[in-house]
């Protein structure tokens, strides 16, 4: 299934949040676990996440720091700041609101 | 093989570069490895595996312009410098006419007086932002992004000031030739704004090269601050056997500080705010 542009841009920001949410994590394994938990529904190109990041890194909501990744690289972590914590907050009341009137919605149309 | 990866990867950092700042680029060339690595303990040789990760990151042209998109407000000390510079020019301009307005060769004077006032105003704006910078990463780093656009416009703000001084000291020798009968006297003053504007075109040119990062863009920028000091005000602090010496004090003042923010830029990132939760 292929789910609309704007809803994957939507929610771009409350993922990366609430896997931040279970713990430091790097732009891959981010990706990965998105995968995972959309059984690969959410496909998102690789390289639009590192916008994302930053973004959020600009707004306060998550902080990065540089870490050894072998004998000559560096992988940047993420991990989730107070900021990010009461976004990811609304950011769920928001969500949870929409997903509760369209379920009544298409409850009743489907009734 | 490795070496052919090895290659790619460099081809690949190359083009992405033309559209991303290093520190973007590093972070997702990690990301890079690690898909090839996947895609090949899956079975695909090395350059397909390449192909098909560069494929999923997406080109430097989309994602710089995803960037691109994001970028948002300037930040508030590069405002506030911009707008200090834009209040201070017609007010030095009113100044100098007022002031020189009886002098022979009055306008040569004037433009030139006006030419190196801006710029070293300028020059010492930008050595502002950049200890507005090392004072706020203090309290968490700015993402690679912010850094390398707040580099980039310390970078903007300091190619006008060495044009201006470079005009400045044009007329200055002009002046001094039709006035004393020589262009150029090696006083301090001259040398004083020499040193400046030298130092002024090595730090375009390392701001252009963008092989420096933003963190030590500022550092050069702090730098900068004590050299335009020196040569403004030390300058005139040799010319002038009475100088005050309060006024000798403040310029030993002003570079005391700016050795102290050197010191505060060599911090880790975050170091106070990792202090204030331990305390």
């Amino acid at each position: 299934m292929k789910l609309d542009k704007e809803l994957v841009a939507a929610s771009s920001a409350p993922l990366v949040l609430s896997i931040l949410a279970e713990g430091d994590s790097y732009g891959y394994a981010i990706i990965q676990r998105v995968r995972e938990l959309s059984d690969d529904q959410i496909e998102w190109t690789d390289g639009m996440l590192y916008p994302v990041l930053h973004w959020l890194e600009e707004k306060g909501q998550i902080r990065g720091r540089w870490e050894k990744a072998g004998a000559a690289r560096r992988r940047r972590y993420y991990s989730l700041a107070p900021k990010g914590r009461s976004a990811l907050r609304e950011y769920r009341e928001q969500w949870e609101v929409v997903a509760n009137a369209l379920k009544r919605i298409w409850r009743t149309q489907h009734a | 093989m490795h070496d052919d990866l090895e290659k790619l990867i460099g081809e690949w950092r190359g083009k992405m570069r033309e559209s991303l700042d290093a520190q973007t680029v590093e972070e997702m060339e990690d990301h890079l490895r690690e898909k090839v690595a996947a895609l090949c303990a899956g079975g695909l040789e090395n350059k397909k595996a390449f192909n098909q990760a560069v494929r999923e990151l997406g080109s430097a042209k989309a994602v710089g312009s995803e960037f691109r998109k994001l970028e948002t407000r300037t930040w508030l000390p590069i405002k506030i410098a911009v707008i200090f510079q834009c209040v201070a020019a017609p007010l030095a301009i009113a100044f100098l006419i007022a002031r020189l307005r009886d002098r022979p060769l009055a306008l040569l004077l004037g433009v030139h007086v006006f030419s190196v006032t801006m710029g070293y105003m300028l020059a010492l704006m930008a050595g502002a932002i950049a200890g507005c910078f090392v004072l706020r990463r203090c309290f968490g780093d700015f993402s690679s992004t912010k850094a390398a656009r707040i580099s980039d416009q310390t970078v903007l703000l300091v190619a006008p000031a060495a044009v201006l001084t470079a005009i400045g000291i044009g007329l200055a020798m002009i002046w001094a030739n039709l006035t004393w009968g020589r262009a150029w006297s090696w006083d301090p003053k001259e040398i004083g704004a020499t040193c400046i504007l030298w130092w002024l075109i090595c730090f375009v040119a390392c701001g252009r090269s963008g092989r420096v990062s933003p963190h030590r863009m500022m550092m050069l920028a702090i730098i900068g601050n004590i050299v335009v000091s020196c040569g403004w005000f030390g300058s005139n602090m040799l010319m002038t056997p009475s100088y005050s010496p309060f006024l000798k004090a403040q310029l030993y003042a002003v570079v005391l500080v700016h050795l102290l923010l050197l010191a505060v830029g060599m911090l880790p990132a975050g170091c106070l705010r990792q202090n204030k939760r331990g305390a």
